[in-house]
């Protein structure tokens, strides 16, 4: 259990160099300019090559670590070198050398227009994350001792927020951090005791008999009962097979339909409807009570279909736009609608159609609740290389009928990253990429140019 | 039918055929607008799936079974039964607009990041607490056998802090609510976390037990120890079962029911309250376990099988419709009604999609929870919970000077503050805001072998306590005036206020000790 950062401190190259240990976020945002992710470039190997105590050793288990990630970059030149340690591959040493020659250039100059800038920014930003990711995690002051496991889900909301945090200036304290924090490792973390902490319990005297009609009769703790809502008032309970309907306690849906086209989303639609209207008259006043009639499709019958369409639009730019503020330009666009309106639009019908359409498309993958982008892992990966699930793109046609809802997919090829149009079953053309496409009289799937 | 369910508990399994004889009075609390309260964008906890929840049941046929009550909001005073009165304040005032004006007490409070501050906040609170103490109240007047709130079960939050996306701990105040009318009550926490708030609160007494089932090992929210058992009366009152990745129906019911017959033989509580977080279940976004929604609902069945007062509440899940799968599965099961695995037609259907099916099923992941590590696991609580019998009622002279720690001693103001090197609790106060009560450790050297001592501090399940605490009290008060002159120094050595570490043996206390405080000192 421990094991993982065990292991991370003993695979860390420089067990005992301390070093600083930068406070930047762990995955800088993607529009970090190129000059700040330089200048912090900077520093760390500045330090590294400044670390003249007997470094050869670190220095060349440091050039074999990120000798990889300098792989790809053709080499220039004779490196500088920084000393003749033969370390990593043939491209390891000089490539560091040049790529730190870049940095500092970047550094004294960031405006200069630059070429390859987007790969050496990438190699830059993924060595500095492989030099400091590990001792960041584990020299979180705010945390310690608790680390990071005190946050239960990291969204990535908070990394502009994490710029707050102190800073480690101390060289020598970060690396005393380093090694409590080994020690603190292996410790458990930590139960408050105390009048801060626990609960007041009185202590227990057997009750005199009276006690519990006096709880009972007692209003302010009989007040956190709440208000019955079924069964309603003046009618009894009836859990035997009294009521008409109660045939169909934990009975699923029926076997089969008549409809004219079965398990289509408008038998769906049909049966659904039925549903609601029969436990409509089953539940009489409770069905409004419990908002039965705000729930599901139902909410999308108050909003227009441009309304809708905008929606759309402005979902897909979520990824590009923080996520605080799409709540805000939402409003923005939809003034009509208020806050409670646009979350309730949102948890009813909007994420429920994405699944739907994500059963269309048969993903292997359903996901009701995956509100976020791609998270960070994205922001190192190349433009297109290797297999990815393929990206679906999905636009609302602008002329469609007002019964129908036409989705339309452009899909990229996971093999030749070209974009290919969906309008049958289709095997595109450059590789194994296939989609099923359900035919209906009614539901119809185009695709349309992907503006 | 089924004989088996008449008290004897756990015996034998109610089958779809042979649904459990007894029928449960169930009462249900739901507000409709519990849906409405969001997190934010991207937040994986929504509150929509209890009202997905709510649909499934109402198509199913269970609404009509059972007495649905919409809940009272928890006041101030109900929040602070538990709560300190500065947080509830702030949690009734922080608001989204004004949350840049009180960063400090983000801060102080751990709102802001996991927990976010979003519109309605402190009525959701209300909500889901109301809900919960009302099912507790509900169990007290003796008219219902089993009361559900699946807006509840938020068991991270502690005294003075949000946690984990928990902001109130209603569980607690469910439990203190019952606690007026029983003498014992056993908390049953199945989420895939450890329930670290519910832990702490009741870690120190032996009316509440508090058991947990959680993946264990760099995870949230990081306790949840085998070795964590209780603290001075509360030892051996709490059991952490601590587990690794992707287990299965099985693997989990081969250890849940066996430990849990023996707490229900052993604690013989008045109520049950059981914590049903659906992030154990296969396919959780946060969770790493591979259980079924069957065999999630196997302990839900357990449990009611004891015939004990049951209080169900909801807690994690964040794959919202599998978490409306699995809670309306387990209200089926808690009516003794058995449900077809078709899913009915209802106002979230399409969310069910491509099987629209009841159940979860379990993946092919892996499964690293070996049956030796299970069993090593398995027998080391059962050990721990025969502890609980061990001691008969205590004499005053038995008890050796070694075992008591000093309660009142001159420093101290709150008899609550025991330490000792072997424990897992750190001090009081370690905000930054309440340095000026700093208060000092008290260092036993030779803990490790008075352990077994410890055990004549406890008596008997059935036993009257007052006496033996009145008793306590005298004994501690006066092996405390023998220790103090040797304790004293070693108080100001190791201060250990400005930390929540902890080391167990004398040596890692030495190096500790030393790195501790040199960190101190650089840190101001």
């Amino acid at each position: 259990m421990v094991g993982m950062y065990q292991q991370q401190l003993v695979d860390d190259p420089f067990p005992l160099s301390g070093g600083h240990c930068s406070d930047q976020p762990r995955h800088a945002p993607a529009s970090a300019s190129t000059s700040s992710s330089a200048a912090v470039a900077a520093s760390p190997l500045a330090q590294a090559q400044g670390q003249g105590h007997g470094a050869s050793e670190p220095r060349r288990l440091f050039e074999a670590l990120v000798g990889e990630i300098l792989l790809p970059l053709p080499l220039r030149g004779a490196g500088v070198g920084n000393g003749g340690c033969g370390g990593g591959g043939p491209s390891g040493v000089g490539d560091l050398g040049e790529l730190l020659r870049w940095t500092r250039e970047v550094a004294a100059d960031p405006v200069a227009a630059r070429v390859e800038l987007k790969a050496r920014k990438r190699q830059v930003l993924a060595l500095r994350r492989t030099r400091y990711l590990r001792m960041e995690d584990v020299t979180d002051a705010d945390e310690l001792p608790s680390f990071f496991k005190k946050r239960k889900y990291r969204s990535h909301n908070n990394h502009t927020e994490r710029q707050n945090m102190p800073r480690r200036k101390s060289e020598r304290l970060a690396k005393r951090m380093k090694l409590m924090t080994s020690v603190l490792l292996t410790q458990r973390k930590k139960i408050g005791v105390g009048e801060h902490f626990q609960a007041e319990i009185p202590d227990w005297t057997e009750p005199p008999s009276d006690e519990l009609t006096r709880y009972k009769n007692d209003p302010n703790i009989s007040k956190m009962l709440g208000t019955r809502i079924w069964p309603p008032e003046g009618k009894a309970l009836q859990t035997d097979s009294t009521v008409a309907c109660q045939g169909r306690i934990g009975q699923g849906r029926m076997e089969s339909c008549k409809c004219p086209y079965p398990e289509s989303f408008f038998c769906r639609q049909h049966h659904t409807d039925v549903a609601r209207d029969l436990l409509r008259s089953e539940l009489g006043q409770a069905f409004t009570e419990w908002r039965f009639d705000s729930m599901g499709e139902e909410v999308s019958k108050m909003w227009t279909r441009e309304e809708q369409l905008k929606f759309n639009a402005l979902e897909r730019l979520v990824p590009v736009l923080d996520h605080k503020t799409f709540w805000a330009v939402a409003a923005k666009h939809l003034a009509s609608k208020t806050r409670i309106d646009l979350v309730r639009y949102y948890l009813n019908v909007f994420l429920m159609r994405r699944v739907l359409s994500q059963c269309r498309l048969n993903l292997l993958e359903i996901d009701s609740d995956e509100d976020e982008a791609e998270e960070e892992e994205d922001e190192y990966q190349p433009e297109s290389t290797g297999p990815r699930m393929p990206r679906m793109r999905r636009v609302f046609h602008e002329s469609a009928d007002s019964y129908l809802h036409i989705l339309f997919y452009m899909c990229t090829c996971i093999v030749c990253g070209d974009t290919h149009e969906l309008n049958r079953f289709v095997i595109a053309p450059c590789g194994p990429v296939v989609i099923n496409m359900i035919f209906a009289d009614i539901w119809i799937k185009r695709a349309v140019r992907f503006a | 039918m089924d004989p088996s369910s008449a008290g004897a508990g756990g015996s034998s399994l109610p089958s779809p055929s042979c649904p459990d004889a007894e029928k449960r009075r169930v009462c249900y609390f739901y507000d409709p607008e519990v849906g409405n309260y969001y997190y934010g964008q991207g937040h994986p906890m929504k509150p929509h799936r209890v009202r997905m929840t709510h649909a499934l049941l109402a198509h199913y046929g269970l609404l009509t079974q059972m007495q649905v009550l919409r809940p009272h909001p928890a006041r101030d005073r109900d929040l602070t039964r538990f709560h300190s009165d500065d947080y509830v304040a702030f949690l009734r005032s922080v608001t989204p607009e004004t949350q840049l004006d009180q960063i400090r007490s983000l801060r102080r409070f751990n709102v802001g990041e996991d927990c976010p501050v979003f519109d309605g906040l402190y009525s959701y609170c209300q909500t889901y607490a109301g809900a919960s103490v009302g099912g507790a109240v509900k169990l007290n007047h003796g008219g219902h056998d089993i009361a559900i709130n699946w807006s509840g079960g938020l068991h991270h939050a502690k005294k003075s802090e949000a946690s984990g996306f928990c902001y109130v701990n209603d569980i607690v105040l469910a439990i203190l609510e019952l606690l007026k009318i029983n003498e014992r009550v056993l908390y049953v926490d199945i989420d895939i976390h450890h329930g670290d708030g519910v832990e702490e609160a009741f870690y120190t007494t032996n009316r509440v037990m508090t058991v947990s089932f959680h993946k264990f090992g760099e995870y949230f929210p990081g306790t949840g120890d085998i070795r964590d058992i209780g603290y001075s009366e509360g030892k051996y009152y709490c059991l952490n079962v601590p587990l690794d990745d992707g287990v299965d129906d099985d693997s989990y019911q081969s250890i849940f029911k066996p430990i849990m017959s023996k707490v229900m033989e052993m604690f013989r509580p008045g109520a049950v309250v059981l914590q049903c977080g659906a992030d154990s279940l296969s396919g959780d976004r946060l969770g790493c376990f591979n259980l079924s929604s069957n065999g999630h609902a196997e302990c839900v069945k357990y449990m009611r099988s004891f015939n004990v007062p049951l209080l169900l509440l909801g807690g994690g899940g964040y794959t919202i419709r599998n978490v409306a799968r699995c809670w309306c599965y387990e209200t089926g099961v808690a009516l003794g009604q058995e449900l077809k695995g078709k899913m009915p037609y209802n106002e979230y259907y399409e969310y069910f999609g491509p099987e629209y099916s009841l159940h979860v099923p379990q993946s092919n992941m892996e499964n690293k929870n070996t049956g030796k590590q299970l069993e090593d696991i398995k027998c080391k609580i059962l050990e721990n919970l025969s502890k609980l019998q061990h001691a008969p009622s205590v004499q005053f002279q038995e008890r050796t000077p070694e075992t008591a720690l000093p309660e009142t001693d001159e420093d101290q103001e709150d008899p609550d503050e025991r330490h000792g090197p072997d424990s897992d609790m750190v001090l009081g106060d370690l905000e930054p805001l309440e340095q000026s009560a700093r208060r000092s450790v008290i260092q036993r050297t030779e803990f490790t072998d008075t352990q077994t001592k410890d055990q004549v501090l406890y008596h008997h399940g059935n036993g009257a306590t007052t006496e033996q605490r009145g008793q306590g009290t005298t004994a501690e008060g006066i092996d405390s005036s023998q220790q103090d002159p040797k304790l004293r120094e070693s108080i100001s050595d190791r201060l250990f206020s400005n930390s929540r570490c902890e080391l167990l043996s004398e040596n890692s206390l030495s190096i500790g000790q030393v790195y501790v405080s040199e960190f101190i000192e650089e840190e101001n």
